[in-house]
């Protein structure tokens, strides 16, 4: 899949009392059919996973969908101390930040998408009652799940880049954390509040009865191979591509699949095109 | 030279942040600007009227890995020094295309492709922001530019800061002899005695980087001038020996540069290869900064905030904005 030109991109700071919120709004192409709130991964992730979830936002503006992506509190070009901060923290700003798209946006359907991290969020706000339709990429089971796989990905890491030093275990950095210690995590440094803010958010998936449109997209690899491919089911499928938010060789991961599944999602009735429920 | 001073516990400061979009060469180039303290709030002066400009890390994000360069960013600007990030085409929030992997990107920035860019955004802030001169760096890949503009523009740009720096020649494409050291054989008397004699252990003898060199003391400094004056330079063949002279020229002229590296990874060994050889000898001036038990991106230990403590101690010393010591430095 192409990605488009340069079309409409507004990047602007909302200020809010808690502090500067880095957005950047994709204009859509022609008549606007929907919106999109985009709820990125956090720390590392995020910047691994930057040009990636940009050229998605293009590509959405240029089918007609207003794609707004945003930084975190504390994390890219967003203000605040990520030592500071937690998901719920981070919740709000999503909150916020659908809140003023919906705003800006009237009477097109408002669709929440999260990716890692943010779809933890993004689901959050789903069940709070905001958004008319949910689209969740690759999301992990709870913030637990996703923070102690970061700290194994983390040390990992440490050990291959200085092998002799010792490096502990992820139960002694937990134990630190605990204990109100910062630690060092990928290059974010993780404080007690995080760790104990991550007990509080699970994947919450919606009930079997939900009216709103939702679907969710996991992501699976084949070594070697830029073949893409889907195993679909009715809310949920699986993807092959490229895992945008991990270190990678390529500076634009594979992901045609994920976005013509996506977009196909998307693109469904009720959705892009559909008026937005009250 | 060594100074050792105590690390200090860094204040939050809230600093404003602004966005720019610039129509650049054709694309639409996104950045931050740190808003700077007032002078008489902020902990110091910008004595001598400079700004900071920071290039991408690599193909990161304009706030750098793990948002080093927003530290660096908020640190300055407390100081009272604008600071200002831009994402180079195709980067970050920018237009413009990027090639898919990452070889390709870096063989592209060898080949120019930030260049003008850089110098046109260095040309529009000392325009619009009225900055008499501009203190220009970033993190590896960042540096490729930030050396050919300080070669080109040497009234407008006041000093480098060269964060990693890589000055090596890492091009696998079509058509391009591999020019790298040759691999070390092994095995057996023949082997060692092979290795012992080959290429890439007489440059870590002429380098400083091994045993021999340590115990040969004064006699490899006269092995190594002799070297020089025979073939000009005694740069190993992978090194980008024109991007070594643009930085010494650049000093020549009186520019001042900052070099902060990760103890004992490959840039630590090649810079004080190229200092060792290149004969830094001013007027401008150049330091070395070694930040101890870190990665290359400095997303390792307590890197970050050495890193940004040696660049805030760096523009205090060199452009008067007085920076307080909090940073270990060495010169090899």
């Amino acid at each position: 899949m192409e990605t488009p030109g340069k079309q409409s991109e507004r990047p602007a700071y909302l200020d809010t009392p808690a502090g500067q919120i880095y957005c950047v709004m994709h204009a859509a192409a022609g008549q606007r059919r929907g919106a999109i709130l985009i709820c990125g991964p956090f720390a590392a992730e995020r910047e691994r996973a930057y040009l990636t979830l940009a050229n998605w936002a293009r590509v959405l503006a240029a089918k007609g969908i207003e794609a707004l992506r945003f930084d975190y509190r504390g994390i890219g070009e967003s203000s605040g101390r990520f030592e500071e901060l937690t998901i719920t923290d981070w919740r709000e700003d999503a909150a916020l930040c659908a809140s003023r798209l919906a705003q800006s946006c009237p009477g097109v359907p408002l669709i929440l998408q999260g990716v890692r991290l943010g779809a933890l969020i993004a689901s959050e706000l789903f069940a709070a009652g905001v958004g008319d339709g949910l689209l969740l990429w690759s999301p992990p089971a709870s913030a637990r799940d996703l923070l102690w796989n970061t700290m194994r990905q983390d040390l990992v890491a440490k050990m291959k880049s200085h092998p002799k030093k010792p490096h502990g275990t992820r139960e002694e950095q937990a134990a630190a954390i605990e204990a109100g210690e910062s630690v060092n995590v990928d290059g974010y440094f993780w404080s007690r509040a995080l760790w104990n803010d991550m007990r509080n958010h699970t994947l919450c998936l919606p009930p079997p009865d939900e009216q709103r449109p939702w679907h969710v997209i996991d992501l699976a690899r084949v070594a070697g191979s830029a073949r893409g491919g889907t195993a679909k089911g009715d809310r949920r499928e699986l993807v092959i591509a490229d895992r945008f938010w991990e270190a990678t060789a390529l500076l634009l991961p594979r992901c045609d699949e994920l976005y013509r599944a996506s977009l196909e999602w998307l693109e469904r009735p009720g959705l892009a095109g559909g008026r937005r429920s009250a | 030279m060594a100074r050792k001073t105590r690390p200090r516990r860094r204040q939050a400061v809230r600093v404003t942040r602004a966005i720019l979009s610039w129509r650049i060469l054709k694309e639409d180039l996104i950045g931050t600007y740190h808003v700077p303290e007032t002078p008489g709030t902020g902990t110091s002066l910008n004595a001598d009227g400079i700004g900071v400009l920071i290039l991408n890390a690599g193909p990161a994000p304009r706030a750098g890995n793990s948002d080093l360069s927003v530290h660096i960013g908020d640190c300055l600007a407390a100081c009272g020094i604008p600071v200002f990030r831009f994402d180079l085409p195709g980067l970050g929030d920018s237009t413009g295309s990027v090639p898919l992997e990452m070889q390709a990107y870096w063989r592209d920035v060898l080949r120019g492709r930030n260049d003008a860019a850089t110098r046109e955004l260095v040309h529009e802030l000392r325009t619009q922001f009225g900055i008499e001169r501009i203190v220009l760096g970033g993190l590896c890949a960042a540096v490729v530019p930030t050396l050919r503009a300080a070669d080109h523009d040497q009234s407008g740009i006041a000093g480098v800061i060269l964060l990693e720096p890589s000055f090596q020649i890492v091009d696998h494409g079509p058509g391009s002899p591999s020019v790298g050291i040759p691999a070390a054989p092994r095995g057996g008397i023949r082997g060692k005695l092979r290795m012992s004699l080959s290429y890439r252990e007489w440059l870590h003898f002429l380098t400083g980087a091994n045993r021999v060199a340590a115990a040969a003391g004064p006699l490899r400094a006269l092995l190594l001038r002799a070297l020089q004056r025979s073939v000009g330079h005694s740069l190993s063949r992978d090194m980008n020996v024109p991007l070594c002279m643009q930085w010494q020229s650049s000093l020549r002229r009186g520019t001042h540069s900052l070099v902060v590296v990760a103890g004992g990874l490959a840039s630590d060994r090649d810079v004080a290869r190229i200092m060792e050889v290149l004969h830094f000898d001013g007027p401008g001036i150049n330091e070395l900064v070694r930040v101890p038990h870190t990665n290359h991106i400095f997303t390792h230990g307590r890197a970050r905030d050495a890193v940004v403590a040696a660049v805030e101690q760096w523009v205090g010393d060199r452009f008067g904005a007085g920076g307080v010591p909090t940073a270990v430095r060495s010169r090899p």
